[in-house]
């Protein structure tokens, strides 16, 4: 999984968001590293919505201007756990071997 | 107000690159996105950001992009290997003939007079190029063209080889 998809749907993890909300979600997950542009916003949310993963919660009108929010569905939360997971479990084999190796150094 | 109204008929230019059923779905969506994105007094697009518009329109023209909406119906042939030649020209599906057209709504399945099935796009779950492997049983000859549906299958396909279209096989949904 990309890192952008997994930032997406991360952010729909909490809840609903329309597009502008997403992206300034996962500018905050990332810690301002990762300013999704437009264009790959709604290509990863046109992919996602194929897949099931995500699906349009509500419409809203505001400022004359239309706000689609999204939200993961249970497949969706399923894929994003099992990912997490992957990433959680490489992150402590990662950490694990690094300990003695920085404790040799000092 | 006049700075923002030239932003956004700048942004709606760029925005004609996607094709029609894309921007029926989201044009006004993504130019709330750009426009919620944009600096106060900013009049032109960043050019990062028209770059990254642009690309992702030409994939989805070119159909490269993954994703729900088909955006025009499309038409590949099926191009037919040697052995198969003479059979599938008996059966009027020569050269020319044997094509599958994906539109919004269903992928259509056509070789010459003989064959012919017409699949509805919500039945398909997913689609991807075919193994050697995925065939089971009598589906392993190579001669079997068309659609051929096995439980929850079914395989679009051309030819063993030479293929101009890979042969797919769509998983469908019950």
């Amino acid at each position: 999984m990309q890192e952008a998809t997994f930032l997406i749907l991360t952010a729909l993890a909490a809840g609903s968001q329309h597009g502008y909300g997403i992206i300034t979600d996962v500018k905050a997950i990332s810690g301002g590293r990762v300013q999704l542009k437009a264009g790959t916003l709604y290509a990863a949310l046109e992919r996602l919505r194929a897949d099931k993963l995500i699906e349009v919660d509500r419409e809203e009108i505001v400022d004359s201007r239309l706000r689609r929010y999204y939200r993961l569905t249970p497949a969706g939360g399923e894929v994003l756990a099992a990912e997490a997971a992957r990433l959680q479990a490489n992150a402590h084999v990662a950490m694990s071997r690094l300990k003695p190796a920085a404790g040799a150094m000092t | 107000m006049s700075d923002s109204a030239g932003l956004e008929r700048r942004y709606r230019r760029l925005l004609a690159c996607y094709p029609r059923a894309f921007r029926r779905e989201h044009e006004q969506e993504i130019l709330a996105v750009l426009m919620a994105g944009a600096d106060e007094g900013q009049q032109r697009p960043r050019p990062g950001e028209a770059a990254n518009l642009i690309r992702h329109a030409l994939w989805m023209r070119l159909g490269l992009s993954r994703g729900g909406i088909m955006i025009n119906e499309k038409t590949f042939p099926i191009s037919v290997d040697r052995p198969s030649h003479a059979l599938m020209t008996a059966f009027g599906a020569g050269r020319q003939a044997p094509r599958v057209t994906m539109s919004p709504s269903t992928v259509d399945v056509r070789m010459g007079w003989a064959f012919h099935a017409t699949i509805p796009r919500e039945a398909v779950a997913s689609a991807r190029p075919m193994d050697r492997g995925d065939l089971r049983g009598p589906f392993r000859i190579s001669v079997l063209r068309g659609v051929n549906y096995w439980p929850r299958t079914a395989l679009v396909n051309g030819a063993g080889t030479g293929l101009g279209f890979r042969p797919q096989v769509c998983e469908i949904q019950r």
